[in-house]
């Protein structure tokens, strides 16, 4: 950049800043400017500008705010003393907007609601972390009280720690039942020697069950480090894998132990007199999930065999093999809740059904082919539904969560407002501090909006929340995965956009604090100019 | 000295350089220059010792189409503070350089 354009630059900036600043400080800005001209060096010049700017503009907002009465001086009107320039109305408004918040607070939905629309807002899919001292104090009371369901709801408490064993080896004793937590420790625990032990434990504790064989296989399957299905040609050579998936397509019921693991969640929900749905859905997100390409996989082997079978004229063999895919995926699409594991067994069954429909066809045994070829469409039906009808809830639910949405942001605003109006005027009154018009207006005019604002927006949360209320009410009372599908189509509904959510991470508040400064800066020389004006209509 | 003004290392080092030629009148860059404070510190503090009336100034018309300077100078008052504030820190300055090993 030429010279003189950074001479132009820098004095324009200082100029501007010098124009803005409040008569008390101008003539320090004339200093300024005046020096400006006998700095040496285009970037001293710059540097010198950019300083001696950041000097005025922090004046100005000084000004701007508050004007110490010196001594001396004519005693300033004080704001919020008797007889003072706070009007009644904006401090009824504050009042009665405290007053409606209190009062909503003590409705369970309204609370349950400011959780959820705090959490909307944060990282809600996160499991709460307890701190270790309460959990060393809730281990001790549950192992003096034999308190088996405690013990497992602590064992398998994030993050794993080392008591976090002992813990679970004692809740099992007490109560076998609770084997189950094996299953999410082995999952956190990760590949080796410890998480082995416990699928093996749980093999035997439930050997009908699909799920430990799955996490065998899946541990197998990661033990590598490889990332990309497309590299994992191995595990069709590796004997230990084969074998875990074959005893998994073998067994006769699949079960995650989701509605086990929801049903202690509820259990301690209920002893804790605790009613909040993000706990939940965090227990549900932590819950391990099925390795999918590892079943899919598998199941495109068995297929892909029994198309060779069929080729070579082996038609009882490949029909065996396409049975042994359909029956897998059934067990998966017979699960009471949409997860991933139905959806993708949904498509395990067609894909057999549509072979073994073929596979009939082919041996001209004409009932089962149409038997297969209405299962085949039924499965497509499922796949692909045409029919949207049934969804019509979820618009009203999509209305009312965006409704909820933008009351909790404007709830927060208000919020904020608010107590920057209630502590500006405290200080004030406090320090006996005068203040300038425009802080009036700003303060009055700010918090009778923001009081406004708080009110509308705490009812229209807790009225759009309602219908969610009642979602998990139903949910807290039943069992197992009932109600789950509502569950989640209500967080996917009621869950901010990732990116939006982003915007309000930590990386950004550096950037939010300056463009607030800024922000500040412009309300109040707007209350300034208005303030000004209507001193003038009012004078003449 | 009055017990609310609490001085900065960076006032020493202005007042240092007032206490050097006390019958001067300074320029904000000259200042600038022999004490190595930018403009976003050395403004501040000539404005705070000059609310205190401490410092007095005054307008120099410097020459056709050029700004006019503002100028600096301690006034009796500000002249007596400072000194006293000076030699008032010296002995902590001698202090700290004892227990730090470095030179007065």
């Amino acid at each position: 950049m030429p010279h003189t354009a950074l001479h132009r630059c820098s004095h324009w900036l200082l100029r501007f800043a010098q124009r803005h600043s409040p008569p008390e400080v101008r003539e320090w800005g004339d200093a300024m400017l005046g020096e400006l001209e006998a700095v040496e060096g285009s970037w001293q010049r710059v540097a010198w500008s950019a300083g001696a700017t950041g000097v005025l503009m922090k004046e100005t907002v000084r000004h701007s705010l508050f004007i110490r009465r010196s001594a001396g001086s004519e005693p300033a009107p004080k704001l919020f003393l008797p007889g003072g320039p706070m009007r009644k109305i904006p401090l009824w408004f504050g009042v009665i907007a405290v007053l409606t918040f209190v009062g909503l607070l003590l409705a369970p939905s309204f609370r349950q609601a400011l959780d959820v629309s705090v959490s909307c807002w944060t990282s809600a899919y996160e499991p709460p972390v307890m701190s270790e001292g309460q959990w060393r104090s809730l281990a001790d009371r549950a192992h003096r009280e034999h308190d088996a369901e405690m013990l497992a709801f602590l064992a398998i408490q994030p993050p794993l720690r080392p008591e976090s064993r002992r813990v679970a080896e004692e809740a099992v004793q007490l109560n076998p039942k609770l084997t189950w937590v094996y299953f999410v420790l082995a999952n956190r625990v990760g590949i080796g020697p410890e998480a082995d032990a416990w699928i093996h434990r749980l093999e035997a504790w439930d050997p009908a069950n699909a799920a430990p064989y799955l996490l065998a296989a899946g541990q197998i399957a990661s033990s590598r480090g490889e990332v990309y299905p497309s590299n994992m040609g191995w595990l069709d050579s590796d004997p230990r894998w084969l074998q875990a998936m074959e005893s998994a397509f073998a067994a006769t019921k699949y079960d995650s132990y989701l509605a086990a693991h929801l049903d202690l969640e509820r259990a301690m929900m209920h002893r804790r007199g605790s009613q909040l749905p993000m706990q939940i859905l965090a227990a549900t997100n932590s819950h391990p999930s099925p390795q999918i390409y590892i079943m899919r996989r598998y199941a495109g082997r068995l297929l892909q065999q029994g198309q060779e079978q069929e080729a070579a004229g082996k038609l009882q063999q490949a029909a065996q093999k396409y049975w042994t895919v359909a029956k897998f995926g059934w067990m998966l699409n017979l699960l009471p809740y949409w997860g991933i594991e139905r959806a993708n067994g949904a498509w395990m069954q067609h894909e057999a059904i549509e072979r073994l429909q073929a596979l009939a066809a082919k041996q001209g045994n004409r009932e089962v082919g149409e038997l297969l070829a209405l299962q085949g469409e039924q499965l497509r039906n499922q796949l692909h539904p045409r029919d949207a009808t049934s969804h019509d809830w979820l618009s009203i639910w999509s209305w009312n969560a965006t409704v909820g949405q933008a009351a909790s942001l404007a709830l927060m605003i208000c919020g904020v407002v608010l107590l920057a109006a209630g502590v500006l005027g405290l200080i004030g009154r406090l320090r006996q501090t005068a203040t300038t018009t425009a802080m009036r207006w700003a303060i009055q005019a700010g918090g009778a909006l923001a009081a406004a604002g708080f009110v509308l927006s705490s009812l229209a949360l807790y009225l759009s929340y309602r219908p969610f209320a009642e979602i998990f009410a139903r949910f807290a009372e039943s069992s197992g995965t009932a109600d789950l599908d509502s569950l989640w189509a209500f967080w996917d509904l009621a869950e901010v956009p990732f990116t939006l959510r982003d915007l309000f991470s930590p990386d950004f508040l550096k950037s939010y604090f300056l463009l607030g400064v800024a922000g500040t800066i412009l309300l109040v020389e707007l209350a300034r100019i208005f303030g000004s004006r209507l001193k003038t209509s009012t004078a003449s | 000295m009055s017990a609310a003004f609490r001085f900065s290392p960076q006032t020493f080092d202005l007042l240092g350089a007032f206490l050097d030629a006390p019958e001067e009148w300074r320029y904000g860059y000259d200042l600038s220059r022999v004490t190595g404070l930018k403009s976003g510190t050395l403004y501040p503090i000539l404005m705070r010792l000059a609310d205190r009336r401490w410092l007095e100034t005054r307008w120099e018309a410097v020459g056709p189409g050029k700004p006019p300077r503002h100028m600096y100078r301690l006034t009796s008052d500000g002249l007596g503070q400072a000194r006293q504030a000076v030699e008032a820190r010296r002995p902590q300055a001698l202090q700290r350089a004892a227990w730090s090993g470095a030179k007065a």
